[in-house]
């Protein structure tokens, strides 16, 4: 029943926004005393009472207790006393008090009852009980199934007996929820005593104020009583194994029902179905009623179904007394013959008129009665209604937050594959990314059409694309505009900036986006270098001249070359002849940055001629992916010639006269 | 006034038992607690399939060995940052032997940058979700002793909910709210601290 509690994963959330507050407050020492505090009222406040029971002979066991018969000595006299089982521990003894305080709420011949409750020298509770000699209703119908006699008159009467009982117990709002013919004791002198209120609930009131151990008492605060009690499958009305639903006292009238329906057949019920069986119409009448699968259609009351089975009862008398009195009447009227006609004759005078006055009244009272039922059936039909209305809205919500749960797995997870797919390991290839990045969007939109929760990843990952792929405008509307996101705070407040100036075919003009790239360098933050350079690959497919990728190229460099106080670039498309000056210019590629290629970011102007003559570049690594003709390194420092083996198309080097060995040059030579 | 055996202060917590004894089933009872921790916080860090099962091992191995050696009286404080700590270093281990096989493993490069330089953050991130495993495992034992309705009160009452308006929303009256709220924050507070000694080696002083 835990599982389907509605509020354990709510409260656990809830109480899991605290857990550093509680963590904290729990590792202060506390006296032992003060963590004693409060865990088990009623237990502890029974402490203090000294023990008076002597000898302890075990009589029976239950699921949750044992019975003894013990000594009382303060009163002198033998008397029941249930402990918990001896597996139990302390977490399960207020549930067992339970019983002892719902006993001691009753007061009725036909309940047993309470004496005491205390703690013995273990520190365990008990209580004691009255201790009736006999038997159980139900030794008694095994007996009777063994030849015993055991007549019918003589069960329906003991089943009276409980249901008055269990009426009255209803009338003090305590519901037992656990009857079956072991729960009734049936005495020496046929006293019928139910017992074993240890499923039992004390219902809420209307109104007024609850006494203290009603507190305690009451079926909401508490969880399943004890895991190991459950109620007599056979026995149990269907709607209480539902969870949450509110105990009612049409279970108690299911149960008695059952008891009835066992005790005109020799076998226990093992289910709502009643069989067909031989036997009288109307106690069947009665078993169907009280076992209808609908509550709002059994005996609303326990004093119902005693109604009916006081006066089946009452009727089985008379007719087997019948016989006698026709006797009696008969001996009457041979000795006194003549008053004994005339009054006779009177009698069937005023037969004729009542029998007029009769069938009148009967004609209204049976049009009230039509009038009663048609109002009752409305109401049953009403109440079936809610209770359907409740448990389809039950199950919508259940499918509704399965689904959800499902579908933020699913964001989660394209989310992931997204960003793996934009990640370096998968494009070698600048001219694969606009297509990953067109396949990225695509399934992230099929996941946004499930409509995913907000605090989902996938609404960050969306926005990085489609900034990435500089529609600016698309991005600040992803997530209907509400883009609160820690993760791109930065990025936001950017795309605000150059959103406006995005034209039409969906690109910033060249100038802007020269200075959005210069921005996102300048942010600093080694996460958002990968986002540069791959909108610098994406940028290639939008047509621009070859002079304004030179003008967005100078500013890319000069912000990747902080350093650098002088940095020019010209680049000549004619013969595509690239010369870039700068004495403090050594950074031509993203390759020490996390998440970025080791190619060159010329590459993006696709050089063959390449003039560095007097620049800071010191290795030749920088040009990375470049596949140039002609290349001037003279006044610069570079070391390695290496990396040039790497350019088969390459005719032409200028090195500084006298800088390298012939040793070092001869690698240029192995290269032809 | 009897008191619990279980809860004397002399009682041994499951890390001193496991090492006293030097009895297998306590220590893997012992690794069970931690395992689904680990799990997680690998998985905060980025790491995913048989990657994270293959640091996951590592992490294990570490604490098995750790715990082993642990000097309890460093206070329990110091526990929570000292497996922050192993959790953490266990992970740079793992991915800078990777590369240095030069093995491609899942984690996004970003995300292996905020492990090795946001240290104090990322353990500070660990300590935290170690709170907050202790304390759902709490409350997740005090299932079987509290209603949903209960706990529920008493998440309310910790949301600074008044009593009142607790017993409104959860139609309760309000006799039943306050001696809930009583009774569920106190059994919290016990299992807490029943847990955090079990785990963390630490004693009631």
């Amino acid at each position: 029943m835990n599982e389907s509690d509605p509020f354990y994963e709510k409260s656990l959330q809830k109480i899991g926004f605290f857990a550093a507050e509680l963590y904290a407050d729990a590792e202060v020492p506390t006296s032992i005393k003060e963590a004693r505090d409060d865990p088990a009222p009623l237990f502890h406040a029974l402490k203090s009472i000294p023990t008076r029971y002597e000898g302890a002979e075990r009589i029976g066991r239950g699921g949750t207790k044992e019975i003894f018969r013990v000594r009382d000595l303060r009163s002198t006299r033998e008397v029941a006393m249930a402990k918990p089982l001896p597996s139990l521990g302390e977490d399960d003894f207020d549930a067992f008090l339970r019983e002892a305080h719902i006993t001691a709420r009753l007061d009725h011949p036909g309940i047993v009852k309470l004496f005491d409750m205390g703690v013995d020298e273990d520190g365990r509770p008990f209580f004691t009980m009255e201790l009736k000699k006999g038997r159980s209703l139900r030794e008694m119908l095994w007996e009777a199934k063994e030849g015993g006699e055991f007549p019918l008159r003589r069960r329906l009467s003991i089943l009276l007996r409980v249901c008055e009982a269990i009426a009255y117990a209803h009338s003090r709002r305590v519901l037992h929820l656990d009857l079956k013919p072991e729960n009734v004791q049936i005495g020496e002198f046929g006293e019928v005593q139910v017992c074993d209120w240890g499923m039992g609930v004390v219902l809420r009131p209307r109104e007024g104020e609850l006494e203290q151990t009603e507190v305690f008492l009451d079926p909401d605060l508490y969880g399943p009583l004890l895991r190991h009690s459950r109620g007599t499958p056979g026995y149990m009305a269907p709607e209480l194994s539902e969870a949450g639903r509110p105990k009612s006292i049409e279970m108690d009238v299911f149960s008695l029902g059952c008891m009835l329906q066992e005790l005109l057949t020799p076998q226990a019920p093992d289910g709502p179905e009643i069989p067909h069986e031989p036997g009288d119409e109307v106690l069947w009448a009665i078993v169907a009623k009280a076992k209808k699968k609908n509550p709002a259609r059994r005996y609303p009351s326990v004093a119902g179904l005693q109604r009916d089975l006081s006066r089946y009862l009452a009727g089985y008398s008379t007719s087997v007394e019948h016989a006698g009195f026709f006797r009696e009447v008969q001996l009457f009227y041979r000795r006194h013959r003549t008053p004994c006609l005339l009054v006779a004759g009177l009698l069937l005078l005023i037969v004729a008129g009542t029998t007029v006055f009769f069938v009148w009244l009967r004609q209204s009272r049976e049009e009230a009665i039509v009038a009663r039922q048609l109002a009752e059936r409305s109401q049953e039909l009403y109440r079936a209604q809610k209770v359907e209305a409740e448990t389809a809205l039950r199950n919508y919500l259940a499918a509704t937050e399965e689904s959800d749960r499902r579908i933020e797995e699913q964001a989660r997870l394209t989310a992931e594959s997204v960003r793996l797919l934009t990640g370096r390991s998968y494009y070698q290839d600048d001219d694969i990314l606009p297509k990953l990045v067109r396949e990225g969007l695509r399934r992230l939109d099929r996941v946004i059409a499930l409509d995913p929760p907000p605090e989902s990843p996938i609404w960050d990952r969306k926005f990085w694309l489609l900034f990435l792929s500089q529609d600016l405008k698309g991005a600040l509307e992803t997530r209907g505009g509400k883009l609160d996101i820690d993760e791109i705070r930065d990025l936001v407040a950017l795309a605000s900036d150059y959103a406006p100036a995005q034209t039409e075919s969906g690109s910033l003009p060249s100038p802007d986006f020269a200075r959005l790239m210069r921005d996102l360098a300048e942010l600093n933050k080694p996460s958002r270098s990968p986002l540069m350079e791959r909108m610098l690959i994406y940028d290639m497919q939008f047509p621009r001249s070859d002079e304004e990728r030179a003008a967005i190229l100078r500013e890319v460099l000069a912000a990747v070359n902080p350093d650098a106080t002088e940095v020019d670039l010209t680049f000549d498309p004619r013969d595509r002849s690239l010369v870039v000056c700068g004495a403090k210019v050594r950074v031509l590629s993203l390759r020490a940055r996390h998440g970025c290629s080791d190619l060159s970011l010329l590459r993006f102007l696709k050089p063959l001629r390449i003039v560095l003559k007097g620049t800071g570049v010191t290795d030749l690594k920088e040009l990375n992916g470049l596949q140039p003709v002609f290349l001037d390194l003279r006044d610069t420092d570079v070391g390695v010639l290496q990396p040039l083996t790497r350019m088969p198309s390459l005719q032409e080097v200028k090195l500084t006269p006298g800088r390298f060995t012939e040793e070092e040059l001869s690698i240029l030579e192995k290269r032809e | 006034m009897p008191v619990n055996p279980d809860m004397l202060p002399t009682r041994y917590s499951l890390i001193e038992r496991a090492r006293s004894h030097n009895d297998s089933k306590t220590w893997e009872d012992l690794l069970d607690y931690y395992e689904s921790f680990i799990a997680k916080i690998l998985l905060r860090m980025g790491f995913r399939g048989m990657d994270l099962e293959d640091v996951r091992q590592q992490v294990s191995l570490k604490l098995w060995q750790g715990l082993k050696s642990y000097q309890r009286d460093a206070g329990r404080a110091r526990f929570r940052n000292w497996l922050s700590t192993l959790i953490r270093n266990a992970a740079i281990n793992w991915i800078n032997a990777q590369r240095k096989v030069g093995r491609e493993f899942m984690l996004q490069s970003d995300e292996f940058e905020r492990i090795a330089t946001e240290g104090p953050e990322m353990e500070q991130l660990i300590e935290q979700e170690w709170q907050r495993h202790v304390v759902t495992l709490a409350v997740e034992n005090l299932k079987q002793v509290f209603s949903g309705k209960a706990l529920e009160v008493f998440a309310l009452s910790l949301e600074g909910e008044s009593t009142d308006s607790i017993a409104a929303i959860l139609d309760l009256r309000k006799e039943s709210v306050y001696v809930l709220r009583t009774r569920v924050k106190a059994r919290v507070r016990q299992e807490i601290a029943r847990l955090q000694l079990e785990l963390e080696g630490g004693r009631h002083e």
